[in-house]
């Protein structure tokens, strides 16, 4: 039975047309092509799926996209604006908050809903939130200490990722001419 | 000045490369590969631990709308094959022996109509008497999981190194116990993937969550009957391997048989279920009988252990894995006699296989609380005993292996002032306890053919940057940013102008892979050795550029110059340019191969296995329920000598990581079974640690450096997963003075032994 | 997984309507996170799934000094932790609710799917019955409310009747004021209770005036364990007599073995967490 919906993903209106039994997280993956949302263990226990749906968090893995008609839905693809990172986004890459980065997506997003809710978690209250996504690489020290430097302003904020800016290197771009010798 | 200080890449805490990606949910998993016209493949698994297939009707199937293709064995050469025995099929030929097995497959438009389908193929089963339990499988008139294999044993060592007799008679006290480890699972959030895409010229594109490209081209020729070149792999990104995704398994090769007949693209990802039937081979569980001499000192004179090892139904990598447990310690500290035993048995369950520790932390599970029991029965400090045989630089282990780096010593003293070890245990607390243990690991195993090599070749690019192309793949521990460092590095360039190419069996050279902690040590040797080729060919260039001799110049940020005068350079980008911008023009490519000065171990085992040997010592104090039999881990601390910390982020993470999947492995995991069925295959059943179940932990590495790695670097990975069982059950004891002699040390089970010792 | 319809009626009357036309191929789905759970593993294959979230109010959580809480079925779990009335007069039922499961998890599910469900592993039964608390029970015909402690039949089967939907929970105003709740997840602080103990007590000079003990997790169904609180009324509170109740709840349990630990260690844990909580309540009771 197919139904058709209008689902709000990042502020875009998107119409598909899905079987009634389809979950959110395979609406997003499989139809709109927002493969940042993971399936982990199909069971709402990893949170790999994790995504915020009218301010909730939620495991999309469990959830019908069917009933998803006329909710927000925010994932990970929402949340680096103009090629900027989302503070969260930049400190698990300054404090190492991830290896693989299978469960990062829903990590950042589980953050992110817990500080849309309080900007300034205790430490205990971050451990309590974030219990609720596995992570099998980190350990979650590094995961925890990256979420608490947002909590806490320790982002660098001349942060710049690592790659891009390497061409003003090059003394000359123009091949045709010969290359100076010297400099 | 540590030797490490001097470095201006190495040991610095980069960014990690494939950083934006992963926080942006951009990484291309398994998952998200998707190819035009792509098939979703699902696979029909056996029910029965052990049963004759009598036949197989696929016609049903084949029939309902949107199924494109049914398999079974009859679609394959059914051509055994495996990492040391070929005794696994593709699709079950005649029988299946345990539970999970793939039997036949489909492939479909759609996920929905493949599940539907795979009810539809009718099988008529004969079950058949099985056997769960490795002890039991060895006796005689025990059912055989295979034809050929009398008392279903797979493999029997039986090695004495110097004159065990003579050893125990000179042993002052001699302690002995069993300890049984458990089936340990991966867990990795990602699930066992592959892509397959087939070409009418017969070429089949694999993409697959592996570990171990070349390994895995390796196997799946052979299985298919076709040339390695036929095999294209391409490594997507892995979410997480930890030795699960080494290619023991039927995943790629059942999306290949469909994809050839279906003509069409075919994705198989296993269901989390499906991971923990038949996906990544758990960690090979264990019996192991330890005794152990002592002189009145202190010293470890004699070390017997008897291992019986559970292979499950197929071998993968178990036969090796054995022998680890069995010898590997030896190699931890200073010992002269020792004997061993090992055997390893089928029985109809999942077939074991390698997992972060590799037959490590069975062992270690074992040794260290038997050291932990010489050490109460001599009332020597278990620090102390561990101090006064630890293995040292220069050592050499019965069994041959040349230790050329090790700071097992300064490990210890910085793990007891870390715990305040004396402190602590002069003001013991009732029921909180104190326990330690020592741990050895290899960084390369040469076990595959005489090779533990790899290869690396750098291109510069015309914009400078250097581009590092490697089949040795990145599974999610930063490997890449490490092999990028050390080009860097040896290239005297910025860290941001090396990039490193994804591993694709058509496009980098041969190498192993992702085991044996052997990747920034091996394959950092190689990258090293590339960049080194890779350095000269600029230094001839620039020297034309500068009218200076090759032998006068050091590069140093992206900038070569005559040493001593600065003021004079030219860039990287430039020499690049003008090696290439001209008649006679050729890229500035090199590159650069490593094989480890190690010995393939003879007839008798007998040979330096590995490179070099990475040390560490946990320490943990714990508090026990003695109600509940609950155990808090109050704190943890880990010192590791790995060498030269290359990648100071990434070794953080594996001793993290490591620690976290060795609590896991001591209170918490385990797959139970009942008659071959696992009981718990989810997440929900069978549990990981969460955030809030780790420790305080406090950690650090040892100023070490080995001579024969890239920038004095050597093995990590796995070190800090092997001995944290033992770590707290000796802390167990420590508290309540019972232990647990089975894995998960579950507080039922100390209740109960807290019950027996009244 | 399976294919079924999927429908968001507005209004009772027309969940009910939808109920009785599919009968036994519809199922009403709530949170949804046992359900799809189910479908998923196909141990459930309606053709249609009636969901409940679209119905007005029906997460509404009122209180009352005189009338007590009255939670709305489709109040979510997380609801009900964070709101004021619960935290003020029932801390009982915030400190177990908190711990249920993951905040993710207690976004989606709602306790009346949670109590429908009739799973004897999970916290919340164990509170409420502790708090004496009633379930409406809506059909076509009428409604009807039942103790909840009488609507647990055995695992996962409740005294619904086909045709019936639970509406509301009400919990009186609290008549106890010590309390306590022990969740023991030894394995990871996220799992299901290998027992749960959930107790309210009132005091007068030392004597257990009344009490409440529910469990979970050691019975096929949530137990009110009432022979245990007989021995406890009316006696002054001593550590054998504690003993002694937990003994007795444990007899009151029949618990079974999974990879959770042995029905024998369920029970010892009974007789010793019991009492813990039972100390610990009497303790918060003055």
């Amino acid at each position: 039975m197919k139904k058709l919906l209008t689902l709000s993903v990042n502020g875009q209106d998107y119409e598909v047309e899905v079987e009634a039994n389809r979950l959110l997280l395979q609406v997003l993956r499989d139809t709109l092509d927002l493969t940042g949302t993971k399936e982990g263990c199909s069971i709402g226990v990893c949170g790999a799926c994790s995504v915020i749906i009218d301010g909730r968090l939620v495991s999309s893995c469990l959830t019908l996209a069917a009933g998803c008609e006329g909710k927000k839905i925010e994932t990970i693809e929402g949340l680096a604006k103009d090629g900027k990172l989302h503070p969260l986004q930049q400190a698990f890459i300054e404090y190492g908050g991830f290896q693989c980065g299978i469960c990062t997506p829903g990590q950042i997003m589980a953050a992110k809903a817990l500080l849309d809710e309080n900007a300034k978690p205790s430490e205990a209250e971050v451990k309590e939130w974030m219990s609720g996504n596995l992570c099998r690489c980190t350990g979650y020290y590094k995961i925890l200490e990256s979420v608490m430097a947002v909590v806490d302003g320790k982002t660098d904020p001349d942060y710049a990722f690592r790659k891009r800016e390497t061409t003003a290197k090059i003394q000359s771009l123009d091949v045709y001419k010969p290359v100076a010798k010297t400099s | 000045m540590s030797k490490a200080e001097k470095f201006s890449v190495v040991g610095k805490r980069v960014q990690r490369v494939e950083g934006f990606d992963k926080v942006t949910g951009d990484s291309k998993f398994i998952a998200d590969i998707h190819l035009p016209g792509m098939l979703t493949g699902r696979i029909l698994r056996s029910p029965y631990p052990h049963a004759r297939i009598r036949a197989i009707d696929t016609s049903k199937a084949e029939k309902l709308r949107g199924v494109r293709a049914v398999v079974t064995a009859e679609d394959t050469l059914k051509r055994p094959w495996g990492a040391f025995f070929a005794d696994q099929y593709i699709l079950s030929v005649g029988k299946t022996r345990y539970v999970g097995e793939e039997v036949a497959a489909v492939a479909a438009i759609d996920p929905d109509i493949a599940e539907e389908a795979l009810d539809l193929i009718e099988v008529d089963w004969e079950p058949l008497a099985g056997v769960f339990d490795a002890e039991e499988a060895m006796l005689d008139g025990a059912p055989l999981v295979h034809d050929d294999k009398p008392n279903n044993i797979a493999m029997h060592l039986d090695l004495e190194r110097g004159n065990i007799a003579q050893a125990f008679a000179d042993s002052d006290i001699i302690v002995e116990d069993t300890f049984t480890s458990m089936p340990q699972w991966h867990c990795s959030i990602e699930t066992i993937g592959s892509v397959v895409e087939y070409a009418p010229n017969g070429k089949y594109t694999i993409y697959m969550n592996t570990q171990t490209l070349f390994n895995a081209r390796y196997r799946i020729a052979t299985a298919l009957g076709v040339p390695e070149t036929d095999v294209r792999i391409i490594q997507s990104a892995v979410g997480g391997g930890f030795g699960g995704k080494s290619c023991d398994d039927n995943n790629a090769l059942v999306c290949a048989v469909l994809a050839r007949k279906a003509g069409k693209p075919v994705r198989v990802i296993n269901t989390r279920e499906e991971e923990f039937l038949a996906g990544c081979r758990p960690r090979v569980f264990m019996k192991i009988n330890v005794k152990l001499g002592f002189k009145k000192d202190g010293r470890i004179r004699a070390k017997e252990l008897k291992v019986i090892a559970d292979n499950g139904a197929y071998s993968a990598k178990a036969p090796a894995i054995t022998g680890v447990a069995a010898m590997r310690h030896d190699t931890c500290y200073k010992y002269s006699d020792v004997k061993l035993e090992a055997k390893l048995i089928y029985t109809n369950k999942i077939p074991t296989g390698a997992f972060r520790g590799f037959g490590n932390p069975s062992a270690e599970w074992a040794v260290e609380q038997a050291i932990d029991l010489g050490a109460h029965a001599l009332g020597i400090d278990p620090l102390e005993i561990a101090r006064i045989n630890a293995a040292e630089t220069g050592y050499v282990s019965p069994h041959g292996n040349r230790v050329t780096s090790c700071e097992l010593k300064q490990c210890l003293d910085m793990a007891e002032r870390m715990i305040d070890w004396q402190a602590k245990r002069a003001a013991k607390a009732p029921n909180t306890g104190l326990g330690l243990a020592c741990t050895v690991h290899v960084s390369g195993k040469r076990h595959f053919g005489d090779y533990d090599g790899s290869s690396a070749t750098i291109k510069i690019n015309e914009d400078g940057k250097a581009l590092i192309l490697s089949g040795e793949g990145e599974c999610g521990q930063g490997v890449h940013t490490a092999m990028c460092q050390i080009a860097a590095e040896e290239l005297g360039v910025p860290v941001e102008d090396v990039e490193i190419s994804r591993a694709d069996t058509d496009l980098t050279t041969f190498c192993l892979g992702a085991f044996a902690s052997r990747l920034t040590y091996v394959s950092g040797n190689a990258v090293k050795n590339a960049a080194t080729n890779v350095k000269q060919q600029l230094f001839a260039q620039a020297a034309e550029m500068l009218e200076a001799n090759a032998a006068d110049l050091i590069s140093r940020d992206g900038r070569i110059f005559v040493k001593g005068a600065e003021g004079k350079s030219v860039t990287v980008a430039d020499v690049a340019r003008a090696r290439l911008f001209r008649h006679d023009g050729a890229p500035i490519v090199g590159s650069g191969s490593f094989d480890a000065d190690s010995v393939l171990p003879d007839s008798t085992r007998f040979g330096n296995e590995s490179g070099a040997y990475n040390y560490g010592v946990q320490a943990a104090q714990v508090h026990v329920d003695p109600q509940t039999g609950e155990v808090k881990v109050l704190q943890m601390v880990v010192a590791s000598d790995c060498g030269t910390v290359i990648y100071p982020i990434g070794a953080e993470g594996q001793v993290e990581g490591g620690l976290a999947q060795g609590i896991g492995y001591a209170l918490t995991e385990g797959l139970q079974f009942d008659e071959g069925r696992p009981l718990n295959p989810n997440f929900s059943d069978y549990r990981i640690p969460s955030m809030r179940d780790m420790p305080p932990l406090q950690h650090a590495f040892a100023d070490s450096y080995e001579p024969t790695g890239p920038f004095g670097a050597k093995g990590l990975g796995e070190l800090n997963m092997d001995p944290t069982a033992a770590v707290i059950n000796n802390a167990i004891f420590d508290a309540v003075g019972v232990r647990v002699k089975t894995l998960p040390i579950t507080p039922e089970k100390i209740l109960r032994a807290l019950k027996e010792m009244g | 997984m399976i294919r079924f319809d999927y429908q968001e009626p507005t209004t009772l009357k027309k969940v009910f309507a939808l109920m009785e036309k599919h009968g036994d191929d519809g199922r009403v789905m709530a949170g949804g996170t046992s359900l799809i759970i189910m479908i998923r593993q196909r141990l459930l294959t309606p053709k249609v799934v009636i969901s409940l979230a679209r119905l007005p109010k029906f997460d509404k959580i009122s209180y009352s000094a005189k009338d007590g809480l009255r939670i709305g079925a489709g109040a979510r779990h997380r609801d009900i932790e964070l709101s004021n009335a619960v935290q003020r007069h029932y801390p009982l039922l915030y400190e177990t609710f908190r711990k249920v499961a993951q905040p993710r998890i207690r976004n989606m599910g709602t306790v009346g799917g949670n109590l429908a469900a009739g799973d004897p592993l999970t916290d919340p039964g164990a509170s409420l019955i502790a708090l004496d608390a009633e379930v409406t029970l809506t059909s076509s015909k009428g409604r009807r409310t039942l103790p909840l402690d009488e609507f647990f039949v055995d695992y996962y089967q409740t005294a619904m009747e086909p045709g019936e939907l639970l509406t509301e929970i009400h919990v009186p105003p609290p008549t106890r004021p010590g309390w306590a709740h022990i969740k023991f997840t030894p394995r990871s602080i996220e799992d299901f209770a290998t027992v749960g103990v959930a107790i309210t007590v009132r005091t007068m000079d030392g004597i257990c005036e009344d009490v409440r003990l529910g469990l979970n997790s050691v019975s096929s169904t949530i137990v009110h364990a009432q022979k245990a609180e007989a021995i406890l009324r009316g006696k002054s509170i001593n550590d054998d007599l504690l003993r002694e109740m937990g003994e007795i709840a444990a007899s009151e349990c029949d618990p079974t073995d999974d990879n959770r630990g042995s029905a024998e260690y369920k029970r010892e844990l009974v007789k010793v967490l019991v009492p813990r909580a039972a100390n610990e309540a009497f303790a918060r009771a003055g």
